[in-house]
């Protein structure tokens, strides 16, 4: 009798720490071998935050599942990343050690990012790479179809110009103006504003801003928040905010069409941190 | 160096006029590492025969092919190739087992694949150095292992190591 006690204690907590470990809202991961890559959606992004590293990540969901937050893990299948562009191209008639090993240099590829982020998969490129391709190469092992050719090429970088870090704002009475340069011409490109803030109440917001209100301005070079758009972006705020603006030039690529669907994009990236009070 | 030109050749010279010649053959399997830390480890076959003026000396000649020796960031970028050796063997039989060693030329020809696409082609002749020791067996037989050193081939220094599988008629 006693131990029919104490079996069932323990069945009680096994069943609680199921639960519990099921309830686990960040994210959760499913093993690649159970989806197909037509049942794929692929997210690839090439961001250069500034002239000295790009990092190339990935992630795969399975769309046979309609949560946003479950990724697909890699077991034996793995992503790589090149900046070489188009081997037929190539022809070294010496040292071939050495030239293939430098040319080896710029393949790379992408590992889970530990347990913080064990769905994500990224690797790191010294320099900025401005026009160069990047390919990225999901390798599937065995009878799995493989996804090798997914291109983007690199947009031109840019320097913040202003605000200043940590500039002060006031909520009720300043605009943020916020420039760059130089601009591009390029029709391929898209510019944006992300702002996020982090506020002494310890909420945080996030939002999008056009950097153009006219579509055929690409890129204005110039874009001004109101405190009207960051009130109503931010419904709420409670002003004594850390901000962190950044301007994003964004370039589509071409996504093999192995995958179900998704997307490709390179992306150059400047931050600036301001304060918002109020 | 002219006294060791003078005791080759008298070595050479004696054991021709005291011993009767053997020819044999071998296959040798094995791994090969380069120097060149872009690279993983490849593998080698030789296949090689030679004759024995004397125990001590001989000539010798082997194909050796070389398989993928991959790029650590990615298989499907390697170099593989083959060549032609020509050298000389230097051997100590102790009863049954035989130390060798030996030196020539290695003529070869490299290729650098990345995918299905051809990146690269190199031809070139390289100096190579060779040790290992043979163990006779019944029936002319032997088994053994060695090491093979080829120096820049195509960029980089080759090291082997190899099983050897001889018979000597």
């Amino acid at each position: 009798m006693r131990y029919q006690k104490q079996w069932r204690c323990l069945v009680a907590w096994w069943l609680v720490a199921t639960v519990v470990s099921g309830c686990d809202l960040s994210s959760s991961t499913i093993g690649e071998d159970r989806v197909a890559t037509d049942d794929m959606d692929a997210t690839i992004r090439v961001e250069a935050r500034d002239a000295t590293v790009t990092e190339v990540w990935a992630q795969l969901r399975d769309m046979n599942i309609s949560s946003d937050n479950v990724y697909v893990t890699l077991g034996q299948d793995s992503f790589r990343a090149s900046t070489v562009g188009d081997f037929s191209t190539l022809d070294f008639s010496d040292d071939l050690f050495g030239n293939v090993g430098d040319l080896s240099h710029d393949i790379k590829r992408l590992h889970a990012e530990g347990d913080i982020d064990p769905e994500k998969y990224s690797a790191r490129f010294p320099g900025d790479y401005v026009g160069r391709t990047f390919t990225v190469s999901f390798t599937r092992k065995g009878k799995r179809t493989s996804a090798p050719l997914s291109t983007v090429v690199m947009p031109e970088g840019f320097t913040l110009d202003g605000p200043a870090t940590d500039q002060m704002f006031s909520l009720a009475n300043d605009d943020i103006v916020v420039t760059w340069s130089p601009v591009t011409t390029n029709s391929a490109d898209a510019m944006f504003l992300n702002v996020s803030a982090s506020c002494a109440n310890g909420r945080s917001y996030e939002h999008d801003f056009e950097a153009s209100g006219d579509p055929l301005v690409v890129d204005p070079g110039t874009r001004t928040i109101t405190t009207g758009e960051l009130n109503l972006a931010f419904a709420g705020i409670i002003p004594n905010c850390n901000v962190t603006i950044m301007v994003v030039r964004s370039r589509l690529g071409i996504l093999d069409p192995a995958y179900g669907q998704g997307s490709i994009t390179a992306r150059q990236e400047r931050q600036v941190r301001v304060l918002l009070v109020p | 160096m002219k006294k060791l030109y003078a005791f080759v050749m008298l070595g050479l010279l004696s054991g021709v006029s005291h011993a009767e010649g053997l020819w044999y053959v071998s296959i040798s399997p094995g791994a090969a590492v380069v120097d060149n830390d872009d690279f993983k480890s490849g593998s080698v076959f030789q296949i090689y025969g030679g004759y024995q003026f004397t125990p001590y000396l001989g000539l010798e000649t082997g194909t050796t092919l070389f398989d993928k020796f991959a790029a650590k960031s990615d298989d499907r970028i390697y170099i593989q190739g083959y060549g032609q050796s020509f050298g000389v063997t230097g051997h100590v039989p102790i009863k049954r087992i035989v130390l060798n060693g030996g030196a020539g030329l290695y003529g070869w020809r490299m290729e650098a694949q990345a995918g299905n696409d051809k990146i690269g082609e190199d031809q070139g002749v390289s100096p190579y150095v060779s040790v290992g020791v043979d163990v006779i067996l019944p029936a002319n037989m032997s088994i053994g292992g060695g090491s093979y050193f080829y120096s820049d081939v195509s960029g980089t220094d080759i090291l082997t190591f190899n099983i050897h599988y001889g018979f000597r008629f």
